[in-house]
């Protein structure tokens, strides 16, 4: 044999049918160059068109390649395919019959387990006897890959003696599996061909019929096992044939896979119909069932139950022991269904029944409860409502860091978890107390330099931990210094976001450290109420006077920003007015003192001033009219309902419009950047994008969080579920102390607790519990942004019974009972979709609270409220209780 | 990523036959026992049979579950291990771990809930096939089941002679946590215990989908209350899916026990059937696994082996491992023994029994010699000594570390280091490599 390129150029310039000829001639050994050969055919095949500088070889005939390919290749090369080339007019069985490799079965049978999909292709190997019929699973699974079915690859004979049966046996999984390959093939489906085979007698009816069971049997997903229970029901089993299999369908109640047991109890309903079950196997099949979770599965066990006991008062006992058993469900239906059975065949009398009923007393529905307990001789429950959650503890102290090791080893710990905002500050703090004497110990440093400029080049690092690298980094390497926001992360950093503020905060502090000086940071906050005291401000900046130094100026606009509302008294300070900084902190306790220069800080300092009146003087230092900036901003919420052109759609949409209408972008003020969020621009959000950075945003004004909340309406996307979604940190200050919720504030609350992601509406319903345990929020407020999101119509209602129905359960029953009737004053047009959960919950706590529904807009209301089911029903309930 | 290629090999798959008595389950092991004709290592009568089968279903559907798949992982195909079966003098155990190392489960049948007519002392892989599990959930609490394990209990399966085996590839740190789990488990404390309808009442209003966030779980007034925020004797809970294969089987419990291991977050949820006791034991975060806890990396950095090999010669199948036992036969102190014993949990030679407090002794069936040189953190640690990096200074340390200087300093909670992994995990999850290599210069 040549050498490889003279192999190569053979092949490249010859037909696949003389390549083939002259390498049949050879014996399987010496056909050599395969290392050459393979590299062609993944020029030729795979790899030419990912590799733009690559030219693609010239080939006089593709099949040539192949044939050599096959004929040189080691297994090594045959195991890396992923599918069996196409040969164009060379055809593969005559390759393989000219060829002879002695590869031939373990090749097919590998590529069959890898792609069944290469069935298609393989099948004539086998056909004209080249090799061993593959006896895999992976056989099976091409039968349930519609391309492969279609080609008719498969041999019929094969099908229906032997493959067919196998069918039920090996249930595949991701795109391979009957489920699936009937979902997407219109009427050509598996289900049809086989009920064909049945109907002319080619398959075996009753084997049929026994092997979808036997399939349902089996450890199948939900969506495989779906198609063997339709398959069963498309057969249509006869009532003799349900007769023969009733100890199957008994058998698949307690089945791992809900639709099952729903498919199962049809069979069990209609066979206990004609008489064909016995009772007592009846009744014990039937406790998996009753701990459904699907209420009408257990009702109609429920049902089931109660016709054994009216046949045979004998097993009555037994049938209303069952019948507790589905008392553990939460919904009230089937909890009064349950009693209905157990009253009716006389469970109050009946001992063992009455034990077993006194376990669940205190979890039934609160309507339900004195019946319960009547039933079974206990005492009724008094009012179980438990103490609400845990309000947040008061204010803790912010303890500045000790000492060096303190201020390092926080700073370092910050680097890899900014969660907690607090932890944050304080390791700038302990940078500005102690950076002067880190950066000239090398030993200190050094490890915060090494992990600074790591975190700097990493690609996804976020905004916050960027400004705390690059904070690291310079105050380690002071003769770099720190970068603007358009220099960090090549524009990640927004520039008029608050990690903007946070870097050109820490840049300041970092010229001080610079200089030798060891200060505080003024913004430090005093407790964990985000705040700094009057008088801690008033401490620290005569530190800074003593020393010589001005304070930083966007430091001093967040220490004013988190200033706090008491002990605003001027006079008892000593105030400086000399500089600008201390005329500033005298503006904000309320003295009368020269304005300007700065911008910046003196719409903080306005910010923080009591009472926010107007003043001229601040907003002429920006020549245009901005929000809070000399004078108040106005937010409302807007709530509103789209609907697709079809009508099959419908989204929310929540503006939050602000007066006066912000229009620039290219300032850092701290007073200002929550005005620049714009609604579905999520990357102008100025809080930021992760957990971290919101939470670091929420203590930029902690005594007026209006305008952040209002950042949090828009930055939500209510239809978004993640495994860490960062809104999460917008109610971060619910779980601090802080100032009474306004209109923003609730209505942040009820929008989260309607949001589609759990992990969202979680901490929103912790946030209530904590803002009514702390009397902060109203239920005027909460019911009236409640009635807004409800009467929107733009999201499931059961999202916010769901909710409600926990918070009221975690001790906030007479909160929430007031809530939901503020929400019942609609008129009956404006009547939003699932209602009848929330009417069950006000009902219910109605009953729990003793709040009977009497005022007239509720029952105005409720008489008007159209629908049947649960809606009609809870509506009569509560006019029945109102008249009550 | 290293793995251990391990071989599944079976005489053939494990079934559930009707049998002449009831129904049959047998368990199809890897090994057979030594000095037995028969080749079980049990042959026994459930008494529950209802519960057995439903809790073996359960360990089987934790060993065939990956709660959390890294991205570099997607494409690759996820093989499953199968569960380990012990027998032991009164207790017969099988115990799983899931394929993301976050999750491990343990059922164990005491006396009461078999009648034994054979048993061999051993530990052995059983076969658990996918028809096997699906044929588990129809056992009723009167069906007649008998249960053996055994290597030659199914010879002839389909198609005639059938050896099944299924090459797995076994990480390491999936070895190393299925091991490991056992000390964080000895470290536990008890929590709360749910009563069997408030236990059903908690995991039906868990969260139906994947909820990776942080939540808190605690007891009072006869409910659990699951929350966001932390509040007094609330048990962390993290990947809450994690707990959903109890839920079937809580209607048949007497109630469900919380134990937490306060250092690492991790809790144990059992539920209690009296004769048996089904154990789900979760890592603090479902990407997190159990071997990279290092809880038992400072003992076993220790280069004295004496105590471990004198208690390893005491090992002899027991249930209970009695520590004031052990140091009567060995001469050993209770210290050197609780680290001998940590040490050999963690090489797989032992699993923790939180109801008896006691260690128990199985030995995993995998190949864990190799496994006890591949602790990445041990291994740097013995770098950094070995390099002569670490200058002990005072009572604290410096450790040389590529460009940077690491401080390993004293303090009330143990050594602190400037190191990224200390400021990320702190004492969490055990010490770091420079803590480690100061521990490791400080013994020599």
């Amino acid at each position: 044999m040549r050498e490889d390129e003279d192999f190569l150029s053979f092949v490249c310039s010859s037909s696949g049918a003389d390549v083939l000829k002259t390498l049949a001639a050879l014996p399987e050994k010496e056909r050599r160059h395969g290392k050459a050969v393979s590299m062609l055919f993944r020029k030729a095949f795979l790899t030419w068109f990912a590799d733009g500088d690559a030219e693609k070889p010239v080939i006089k005939d593709p099949d040539a390649v192949v044939v050599a390919f096959f004929a040189t290749c080691s297994m090594t090369d045959l195991k890396s395919l992923r599918f069996v080339p196409h040969l164009k007019r060379v055809p593969l069985t005559e390759i393989f019959a000219a060829l002879r490799p002695s590869w031939t079965q373990e090749f097919v049978e590998h590529m069959v387990d890898k792609n069944p999909h290469a069935i298609a292709s393989l099948a004539p190997l086998w056909k004209a006897g080249l090799c061993e019929r593959p006896k895999g699973d992976a056989l099976i699974l091409g039968y349930y890959e519609y391309a492969v079915w279609r080609t008719s690859a498969l041999e019929e004979r094969n099908l229906l003696e032997r493959d067919v049966w196998r069918f039920f046996e090996v249930g595949g999984g991701g795109e391979y599996s009957l489920a699936n390959h009937d979902k997407f093939a219109k009427s050509a489906t598996w289900s049809n061909r086989l009920l064909k085979y049945s109907a002319s007698g080619r398959l075996d009816r009753q084997r049929l019929l026994d092997a979808s069971l036997d399939a349902l049997e089996r450890d199948f997903s939900q969506y495989i096992a779906g198609w063997y229970s339709r398959f069963h029901s498309a057969l249509q089993p006869t009532n003799e044939e349900q007769r023969d299999r009733a100890r199957r369908y008994l058998t698949l109640l307690s089945s791992a896979i809900p639709p099952t047991v729903s498919f199962a109890m049809k069979h069990v309903q209609a066979l206990e119909k004609e008489s064909a079950l016995d009772p007592l196997d009846l009744l014990e099949a039937l406790n998996p069932v009753l701990q459904a979770r699907a209420k009408g599965t257990v009702m109609a066990a429920l049902k089931l139950a109660e016709r054994v006991a009216k046949k045979d008062a004998a097993l009555a006992g037994r049938a209303m022991s069952k019948a507790v058993l589905a008392l553990v469900s939460e919904d009230a239906g089937v909890q009064s269904k349950a009693l209905d059975l157990i009253e009716a065949f006389g469970g109050a009398e009946d001992e063992a029944v009455r034990s077993d009923l006194a376990v669940y007393v205190d979890l039934l529905a609160p309507s339900l409860r004195e019946r319960a307990a009547r039933l079974a001789g206990a005492r009724t429950p008094v009012d179980t409502a438990s103490a609400l959650a845990p309000a947040p503890e008061a204010a803790q102290p912010v303890e500045p860091v000790a000492n060096t090791a303190a201020a390092i080893s926080l700073f370092l710990q910050v680097l890899e978890d900014a969660r907690d905002p607090f932890a944050v500050e304080r390791a700038i703090d302990g940078i500005a107390r102690f950076g002067a004497e880190l950066a000239d110990n090398e030993i200190a440093i050094s490890p915060l330099r090494k992990r600074a400029g790591q975190i700097l080049k990493l690609p996804a690092t976020t905004g916050l931990r960027m400004v705390l690298a690059e904070t690291g980094r310079a105050l380690a390497s002071p003769d770099a210094p720190m970068a603007t926001p358009e220099e960090l992360g090549q524009g990640k950093l927004d520039p008029v976001g608050a990690q903007a503020v946070h870097l050109a905060r820490n840049a300041e502090i970092l010229r001080h450290v610079a200089g030798g000086y060891r200060l505080p940071m003024l913004s430090l906050p005093c407790d964990s109420s985000g705040t700094v005291m009057v008088e801690t401000l008033a401490g620290r900046l005569p530190e800074y006077r003593a020393a010589g130094v001005t304070p930083g100026i966007t430091d001093l606009s967040l220490a004013l920003m988190r200033l706090q509302s008491e002990r605003r008294n001027g006079q008892a300070y000593d105030l400086s007015c000399e500089h600008e900084t201390d005329r500033a902190f005298a503006y904000a306790l309320g003295e009368e003192v020269a304005i300007g220069p700065n911008p910046s800080l003196w719409a903080a300092a306005w910010r923080a001033r009591p009472g926010n009146a107007v003043d001229d003087r601040i907003t002429a230092l920006f020549k245009e009219d901005l929000p809070n900036c000399g004078a108040p901003a106005r937010m409302h919420l807007e709530v509103d309902r789209k609907d697709s052109e079809s009508g099959e759609f419908r989204w929310i949409t929540v503006q939050v419009p602000t007066t006066p209408i912000m229009r620039t972008r290219k300032r850092i003020l701290p007073a200002l950047f929550f005005h620049q969020a714009k609604n579905a621009y999520f990357s102008e959000l100025g809080s930021g994008h992760t957990f971290a950075e919101i939470a670091w945003a929420s203590l930029i004004h902690p005594t007026d969080p209006e305008p952040f909340f209002r950042e949090a309406i828009l930055a939500q996307d209510t239809y978004q579920k993640l495994s860490d979604n960062p809104t999460r940190g917008y109610l971060e200050p619910f779980f601090r102390p802080g100032p009474n919720v306004g209109q923003m504030v609730a209505a942040v609350l009820v929008y989260y607790l309607g949001c589609e992601d759990a992990s969202v509406r979680a901490r929103a319903e912790d946030a209530v519990l904590a803002a009514f345990a702390t009397d902060r929020l109203e239920e005027a407020a909460f019911g009236a942004a409640l009635r807004t999101f409800i009467l929107a119509d733009a999201l499931p209602t059961g999202r916010w019974t769901k909710s409600l129905k926990a918070i009221a359960a975690a001790g906030a029953e007479q909160q929430v009972r007031d809530a939901i009737g503020r929400v019942l004053d609609f008129s009956p047009e404006a009547t939003p979709r699932d209602i009848g959960g929330l009417l069950e919950l006000f009902f219910e706590l109605c009953t729990s609270t003793g709040s009977l529904p009497e005022q007239a807009a509720i029952l105005r209301c409720l008489w008007g409220i159209p629908g049947g089911g649960k809606v009609s029903k809870f509506r009569k309930k509560l006019l029945d209780l109102a008249e009550a | 990523m290293a793995a251990l290629d391990h071989a599944f090999r079976y005489s053939g798959p494990s079934k559930l036959r009707d049998s002449a008595d009831g129904r049959a389950l047998a368990l199809v092991s890897e090994a057979a026992p030594e000095s037995s004709e028969s080749g079980r290592f049990l042959s026994a009568k459930a008494l529950v049979p209802d519960v057995t089968a439903k809790g073996l279903r359960a360990v089987s559907d934790i060993v065939g579950s990956r709660f959390y798949v890294p991205p570099a992982m997607l494409a690759r195909i996820l093989r499953e291990a199968d569960p380990v079966a012990t027998v032991g003098p009164s207790a017969v155990r099988f115990e799983g771990f899931s394929a993301c190392c976050s999750t491990y489960i343990r059922l164990d049948l005491y006396d009461d809930a078999l009648e034994v007519s054979e048993r061999r002392h051993g530990t052995t892989n059983v076969d658990f096939g996918a028809e096997l599990r699906g044929a588990l959930a129809s056992v009723g609490r009167e069906t007649a089941l008998g249960l053996s394990i055994g290597a030659r209990d199914v010879t002839v399966a389909r198609d005639g002679h059938e050896i099944i085996e299924k090459k797995v590839p076994l990480p390491v740190r999936w070895l190393k946590g299925f091991a490991e789990v056992q000390v964080v488990i000895a470290e536990m404390e008890p929590v709360f215990r749910l009563p069997r309808v408030a236990a059903q009442r908690y995991l039906r209003a868990l969260p139906r989908g994947k909820a990776d966030h942080q939540l808190w779980v605690s007891y009072a007034g006869g409910t659990a209350r699951v929350s966001t925020r932390e509040t007094q004797g609330a048990v962390p809970l993290r990947g809450v899916q994690r707990l959903r294969v109890l839920e079937p089987l809580t209607a048949l419990a007497n109630d469900l026990q919380v134990h937490v291991n306060q250092r690492t977050g991790a809790t144990s949820w059992a539920l209690d059937f009296g004769s048996q006791r089904l154990w789900l034991v979760l890592n603090a975060e479902p990407w997190r696994g159990f071997s990279g806890d290092g809880g038992v990396l400072s003992k076993i950095a220790s280069e004295d082996d004496t105590a471990v090999a004198a208690v390893r010669a005491q090992l002899n199948w027991q249930d209970r491992i009695d520590m004031t036992t052990l140091a009567g036969a060995t001469g050993l102190t209770i210290s050197e023994i609780s680290r001998a014993l940590a040490k050999l949990a963690a090489i797989g030679l032992l699993g923790f029994d939180l109801h008896s407090g006691c260690y128990f002794h199985r030995v995993l069936p995998f190949d864990m010699k190799r496994v006890e040189g591949l602790n990445p953190r041990l291994k740097a640690a013995r770098g950094l000594v070995d390099k002569g990096t670490v200058y002990i200074k005072g009572d604290s340390a410096l450790v040389e570390s590529e460009t940077a200087v690491h401080t390993v300093s004293p303090s009330e909670e143990g050594w602190r280091c400037t190191c990224p992994w200390f400021a990320k995990n702190g004492i969490e999850r055990g010490p770091c490599k420079h803590v480690l290599a100061v521990e490791i210069l400080l013994d020599q």
